[in-house]
């Protein structure tokens, strides 16, 4: 956690599952536990705590802010809080998703990881 | 009582107990955070009871682990972001200096040098860091009652013209007072003690 303070391009895993889900849309506190997952397939489930401390640290660097308008009110609970992601968190979110896409191509290159195509054709069959 | 009524008992208790563990956040996290979280949990419970009653067991249990932690971490920087810089160097130099005091106690016949380095030591490092005067002069003085602790337990036996000649609270005293100097010369000086921190920085 202490990386962010440091840098803003810098984040753990937990910020940026947060990134990667307010990327898509806005989201509140359990809709981003849900999606997050989700999106790992139930390996990373991030508990409130860890939410929210990564929250706040996303907040105080500028990469999420809180919205002022909730997507649907007549529909949603009045007490949650929406957060959406800004520029500086989407250009920061870019950066880490490239650096983990080099990581994996040497880890392909390296035949720790099936070649791309491959992958694709296991995935179908 | 149905069913859904017991659970909602469950999912309405454990929120409940959750909002008192919340407890362990500093306070400014819990006012900004702590009813968002409450109602987290609260609907992640009413999620995990769809494993039946052992997923809510496996969610409290993570959600227990993640406070421990989370609060720790958080208070932590609670504290670092209170105090200003922590400046771990500092404290590590004490602690390296106080570790020399209290061996040169024991193994050489040098009263006067230990109480010099220990006056001397707390001065300049409180120069350097009043906030954290205190703490260094407990830091300091604790390293010749340590190592009579440790010589004493059979670790290391003392010298033979080592006794129990320096009493306790004379190794904190002179650890006090330099620290107290420090902060002292750092309140009466600001201009030296900034045009030393300015020369340090030139030089990097």
């Amino acid at each position: 956690m202490t990386r962010a303070d440091s840098s803003p391009g810098l984040f753990t895993p937990a910020m940026f599952h947060i990134l990667l889900v307010l990327a898509g849309h806005e989201c509140h506190g359990f809709g981003i536990m849900q999606e997050v997952a989700e999106q790992t397939g139930g390996q990373v489930r991030l508990a409130p705590g860890t939410l929210y401390r990564s929250i706040k640290q996303l907040v105080a660097t500028g990469m999420i802010v809180e919205c002022d308008e909730r997507p649907d009110p007549a529909l949603d609970d009045d007490r949650r809080r929406y957060y959406h992601i800004t520029d500086q968190g989407r250009h920061a979110a870019q950066q880490e998703a490239e650096r983990l896409a080099q990581l994996v191509q040497v880890a392909r290159a390296r035949h720790l990881l099936p070649r791309a195509g491959r992958f694709l054709l296991e995935g179908t069959e | 009582m149905s069913v859904s009524n017991s659970l909602e008992r469950s999912i309405n208790l454990s929120a409940r107990l959750y909002g008192i563990l919340l407890i362990a956040y500093p306070p400014t996290f819990r006012r900004e955070f702590g009813g968002q979280m409450v109602q987290v949990f609260r609907a992640a419970c009413r999620h995990s009871l769809r494993e039946g009653s052992r997923g809510l067991m496996r969610f409290w249990l993570q959600a227990l682990a993640d406070l421990i932690t989370s609060a720790a971490a958080e208070r932590f920087s609670d504290w670092r972001a209170r105090s200003g810089q922590c400046r771990p160097h500092l404290y590590m130099g004490a602690l390296i200096l106080s570790l020399v005091t209290g061996y040169l106690h024991l193994r050489a016949d040098a009263d006067v040098l230990s109480v010099a380095l220990l006056l001397g030591g707390a001065c300049l490092f409180s120069l350097a860091h009043p906030k954290g005067a205190l703490r260094f002069a407990l830091l300091l003085g604790l390293g010749i009652p340590a190592a009579l602790i440790v010589a004493h337990g059979g670790v290391a036996s003392p010298g033979p013209h080592r006794d129990a000649d320096l009493p306790l609270p004379a190794a904190f005293m002179p650890a006090l007072i330099g620290a107290y100097t420090g902060v002292f010369a750092h309140r009466l000086f600001p201009r030296l003690v900034n045009s030393l921190r300015l020369g340090r920085q030139e030089l990097y």
